[in-house]
C-alpha cells in the first residue's frame, strides 16, 4: 500500500468491503469509542452514498458500445490464452522443427547450458549411489512449496503417469538446484534437474541432444532452467517429454 | 492482488459514469467510453496479467479526455449549456430527491481536478494510489484535490452556495 492514503480511503474500503478483518476491527474500535470519529465516519458514508446516487446514469449503454466492449474481451482473452500458451507452442514448434533429434549442441550459451549438463550428470550419479544404498533411503516426498521457498525454482506439475521416485538437492555450479529421479510410462526412468534462473536473464531456446550416449533436454521458463537427461533415451523422445512438463509450468 | 479474466462489459458504466463526469455531457461522454474502447484495443499489450482493467481503461479514458479535448472555446460553450443539454446523470428520485439534486449539481459545479479526484477516489472507490495513476499527479496532489471536493461540498452542505466556478478563470483546468 502507498505511504498516501487519504483519510477516507479506510472508511471507504469498509464500505467497499474491502478491509481486511484486522483493519475493520481497528476502523470500528476506533469509531465505537470516539464519538468524533463515529460521526465523521457515518458524515463520510452519507457523503459517498449520495454522491454515489446523485451520479446515476439514466440510460443504457448504446449496442455500438457493447460491441466494442465485447470485441475488446476477445482480444485480451486471446492475448491472455497466447501469454499462457506462447512460449509453450514456442517450444513446440522449435522442437519439431529440427531441432528435436540433432545431435548438434545448439543452445547458445553453450557454457551455461555445459554447467547444467554436467551438474545433471552429477545429480544422476549422486541419485543412482543412493537407490542402491540401504542406509541412504529414497526420499519421494515433495514439497513444492518449500522446494519453491528454498531453491527459488517453480517445479512443473509432472504429467499423467509420471511416478516421483527420489528428490535430492544438489549443487550446481551457480546454486542449489533440485534433481528428481522420475519413472515414466513411455520414456522409462529419467531424472529432471531444475536450477532457479535470473528472472531478467534473456531466455535460451530449448533444444535436445545426444551426447556420449545419453539423450538431454535443455528448457527454460521464466523462473528457473531445467535438464531432463535419459541415459538410454532418445532425444526426439525425450523432447515430447520437455515438452509436455513444459505445459504445465504454471 | 492477482485477477482472473478481466471481464470488460462490467467496467462499461462506470466508464461511462466517468466519461460523463469529465465530460458533463451525456453524448460527449458515449463518444469517449467509444474511442476509449477502440484505444484500448490498439493498446491491448500494455494490459498487464492480473492488473485491474477498471484502472488500466480509466486510464486510457483519462488521457484520451485530455488529448481530444476540443479548444477552449468549445469547452467553455459546453460548460455554459450543460445545464440544458441531455441530462449526463438520472434525475434523483425519492424522498432525498432533492438533496441528491443538489449534491449532483454541487459535485459537477467543482472544479474539474478536484471532481476528477473525488469521482475515482470516493464514487468509484479506488486507492489513492491508484487515482494518481489514472490522472498522471503525485498521490500527495490528489489526496489535497480531494480533501479540497469534500471540504467544497461540506460547505453546500452547511448552507452555502454551490462551489463557484469561473470559467475560464482559476478554476478552470490550466491546460
Amino acid at each position: 500500500m502507498s505511504g498516501h492514503r487519504d483519510p477516507g480511503e479506510e472508511t471507504l474500503a469498509l464500505l467497499d468491503s474491502q478491509l481486511d478483518a484486522a483493519d475493520m476491527l481497528a476502523l470500528a474500535e476506533r469509531a465505537a469509542t470516539n464519538p468524533e470519529e463515529a460521526a465523521a465516519f457515518m458524515a463520510l458514508a452519507r457523503d459517498t452514498a449520495a454522491l454515489r446516487l446523485a451520479l446515476d446514469l439514466p440510460d443504457d449503454p448504446p449496442e455500438r458500445m457493447t460491441a466494442a466492449a465485447r470485441r475488446l474481451q476477445g482480444r485480451l482473452d486471446r492475448q491472455r490464452l497466447w501469454r499462457r500458451i506462447g512460449p509453450i507452442a514456442a517450444a513446440v514448434v522449435l522442437f519439431a522443427s529440427g531441432w528435436m533429434g540433432n545431435a548438434l549442441w545448439q543452445m547458445p550459451n553453450r557454457q551455461a547450458g555445459d554447467h547444467l549438463v554436467e551438474a545433471a550428470l552429477d545429480a544422476r550419479a549422486a541419485l543412482e549411489l543412493r537407490h542402491w544404498m540401504v542406509s541412504q533411503p529414497e526420499s519421494p516426498d515433495l514439497d513444492p512449496l518449500e522446494v519453491l521457498a528454498a531453491t527459488g525454482v517453480k517445479l512443473p506439475r509432472l504429467p499423467a503417469g509420471w511416478t516421483l521416485r527420489d528428490a535430492q538437492i544438489v549443487a550446481t555450479p551457480d546454486r542449489p538446484g533440485i534433481a528428481l529421479s522420475l519413472d515414466t510410462p513411455e520414456l522409462g526412468p529419467i531424472l529432471l534437474l531444475a536450477v532457479a534462473r535470473p528472472e531478467d536473464d534473456k531466455m535460451e531456446p530449448p533444444t535436445s541432444f545426444s551426447r556420449n550416449g545419453v539423450a538431454f533436454a535443455l528448457f527454460e521458463d521464466s523462473r528457473s532452467a531445467f535438464v531432463l537427461l535419459d541415459a538410454s533415451g532418445h532425444p526426439e523422445q525425450l523432447a515430447r517429454g520437455a515438452v509436455e512438463l513444459l505445459a504445465s509450468v504454471e | 492482488m492477482t485477477r482472473g479474466r478481466p471481464d470488460i462489459a462490467a467496467q462499461i458504466a462506470t466508464l461511462r459514469r466517468y466519461a460523463r463526469v469529465l465530460t458533463r455531457d451525456a453524448d460527449a461522454a458515449d463518444d469517449l467510453v467509444q474511442a476509449t474502447f477502440l484505444r484500448a484495443e490498439e493498446k491491448r499489450a500494455t494490459f498487464r496479467e492480473g492488473a485491474d482493467p477498471k484502472v488500466w481503461l480509466f486510464a486510457i479514458l483519462h488521457n484520451l479526455f485530455l488529448d481530444t479535448r476540443r479548444s477552449m472555446q468549445a469547452a467553455q460553450a459546453r460548460d455554459r449549456a450543460w445545464a440544458e443539454s441531455r441530462a449526463a446523470f438520472a434525475p434523483p428520485s425519492g424522498e432525498m430527491a432533492a438533496r441528491l439534486a443538489q449534491v449532483q449539481a454541487a459535485f459537477l459545479a467543482l472544479a474539474p481536478e478536484q471532481r476528477e479526484a473525488l469521482h475515482l477516489v470516493a464514487v468509484e472507490g479506488l486507492s489513492v494510489a491508484e487515482a494518481a495513476d489514472i490522472l498522471g499527479a503525485p498521490p500527495g496532489t490528489v489526496m489535497s484535490r480531494v480533501a479540497r471536493a469534500r471540504a467544497a461540498l461540506r460547505e453546500f452542505e452547511a448552507g452555502k452556495d454551490l462551489p463557484l466556478r469561473v470559467v475560464g478563470g482559476r478554476n478552470e483546468r490550466s491546460s
